[in-house]
């Protein structure tokens, strides 16, 4: 099913990042549903709905960074491709990273697409409207998580 | 300023630099980002016309307090916000105490708290600028207030001792001595005039209301002025005329001010005047005002010259070349004049003579235009 409003787990441990990012869904009036999580840990813990997220339902999309405290964004990555009922959620990396070993390294671990953070604004912003318009207005989602 | 504030920022954070140029109002600010101390020095001299820096205080080439110490000694007097965070406060303040105007929290960054913030920097540090001028420029008018009177003073002994020993009082001197003694009187006196015209310059500068309104007799006035060329403009075959209207009778004015104004024109007229030329005076009532045309048949005021001519400390070329003077007399006429909430001008042109216009209100000053801007304006110029 397509809800309107979708659920999207935001993992991103620099809290200035996080608040440029909903800062910039805010001002491009995008409607999702943004949860932040700050670590790779409370990430899996949000994903499958334990401990403090017991009541919380499946996001329908994670964007996730690279280099995470606790449990690395590799470590994530690798953890829900290879788990039968998250490997499904589509994951976005955003992550600063340029390295083509992440690049490769993300891809091999099936993640479903690898942007770099622009570092002028505009750029960024550019970014997160391309990201509104494939993820949140394009895509179908798998009927599974309800 | 104009509409778009130009900021600085100077921010090592990707994140936050984006960040705080995303919550501002794209057509009201434009940024230039860095994200070195070092960089930031480099913008600031490709481009000085910032209207606000706004700091981190931990940058990769700099941190700490040495950050804004820096910051300021290259940043021209353009006010400085630091940006800082929450651990960091402490710090902030003491930013505060060297020089920078202000601090904002990162984590209470908003558009209107940034904005605000940004405003009140820009204001507050014009506000201590041009405090700090003005105080600088009081104290130098007080200064010169206090010293023309003091140099004003031995110049008038020195008058009465030459003048006793030129009449013999103190003992015998020889026909020539007295002459010269004369002599030395006479310059004394154009010193005097001089230092006076500097005393009234400071005394109306400082207060416009100065002016002790009551009702004169204008003609009375410009007759005593009148005479008081009369003797040189005979000498050198200059003709001297009035022509008054009946409806001239009284004005309310400041007696001495208006007799300064109008023996200063008389005067000017009188220098720039040839041989065997004409001086005019004319008065005539209209609409509430009186209007005294004092007219010369001197070489003309080149156009180029006409608008300074009642600035402070100017003079024409051709005053310089044949007259001694400092270029006060038609400033303080202006200032005399607009204490009376009244015009000056001059229209001129070369080889046709000049005539300035004096229009005073025939009433003194009435209560609705109280405040005059003209003066003021004259003292911004100072700035």
């Amino acid at each position: 099913m397509n809800r309107a409003t979708k659920r999207i787990l935001l993992v991103e441990d620099s809290p200035a990042d996080a608040r440029l990012i909903l800062e910039v869904f805010k001002d491009e009036n995008i409607s999702a549903d943004i949860q932040v999580v700050r670590d790779g840990q409370t990430a899996m813990d949000r994903l499958r709905c334990v401990g403090q997220f017991a009541d919380s339902q499946k996001p329908d999309l994670v964007i996730l960074d690279l280099n995470l405290p606790k449990k690395d964004g590799r470590e994530v990555l690798a953890e829900v491709k290879g788990d039968e009922h998250l490997k499904c959620i589509p994951i976005v990396i955003l992550t600063t990273s340029q390295s083509e070993d992440d690049i490769i390294k993300s891809y091999e671990l099936q993640a479903n697409c690898y942007v770099t953070k622009p570092i002028e604004l505009q750029q960024f912003v550019k970014t997160i409207k391309s990201f509104e318009s494939f993820w949140l207005k394009s895509v179908r989602y798998p009927h599974s998580h309800e | 300023m104009n509409d778009i504030t130009s900021v600085l920022l100077i921010e090592d954070s990707q994140a936050d630099a984006k960040y705080v140029q995303k919550i501002l109002p794209t057509h009201l600010y434009r940024f230039v980002h860095v994200d070195r101390l070092e960089r930031a020095r480099e913008a600031m001299q490709e481009n000085s016309n910032f209207d606000v820096i706004l700091l981190d205080l931990s940058l990769p080439d700099e941190s700490g307090l040495s950050t804004i110490m820096s910051t300021i000694s290259w940043a021209n007097s353009v006010p400085i916000v630091i940006l800082t965070g929450l651990a960091d406060e402490d710090l902030a303040i003491q930013a505060v105490k060297c020089g920078a105007q202000d601090y904002i929290c990162k984590q209470d960054l908003s558009g209107p708290s940034l904005s605000r913030t940004i405003r009140y920097a820009i204001e507050r540090k014009q506000h201590d600028k041009d405090a700090k001028r003005l105080a600088v420029l009081e104290k130098h008018e007080e200064f010169m207030a206090t010293l023309t009177h003091d140099l004003k003073n031995p110049l008038i002994g020195n008058n009465m001792i030459l003048e006793l020993m030129a009449e013999q009082v103190l003992g015998v001197v020889s026909a020539e001595q007295a002459s010269l003694l004369l002599n030395l009187r006479d310059s004394n006196s154009l010193l005097i005039s001089m230092i006076q015209s500097l005393i009234d310059v400071y005394r109306f500068e400082k207060d416009v209301d100065s002016v002790k309104m009551e009702s004169v007799e204008p003609l009375l006035i410009i007759d005593k002025c009148m005479k008081s060329i009369a003797p040189i403009a005979m000498h050198r075959q200059i003709k001297l005329s009035t022509n008054f209207a009946d409806s001239v009778e009284t004005i309310t004015a400041d007696a001495d001010a208006f007799r300064r104004v109008m023996q200063n024109l008389l005067d000017n007229a009188l220098k720039f005047t040839p041989d065997g030329g004409a001086i005019g005076i004319d008065a005539y009532a209209t609409n509430g005002s009186i209007v005294f045309k004092i007219t010369d048949s001197g070489p003309g005021i080149p156009k180029e010259e006409q608008s300074h001519l009642f600035e402070r400390f100017a003079q024409g070329r051709a005053g310089k070349k044949f007259t001694p003077g400092i270029g006060l007399g038609l400033y303080l006429c202006k200032q005399l004049v607009c204490a009376h909430r009244g015009e000056i001008s001059c229209s001129s042109d070369i080889g046709c003579g000049t005539t300035f216009t004096v229009k005073l209100p025939q009433n003194g000053i009435s209560e609705n235009n109280q405040t005059s801007s003209e003066v003021n304006y004259d003292r911004s110029r100072l700035n």
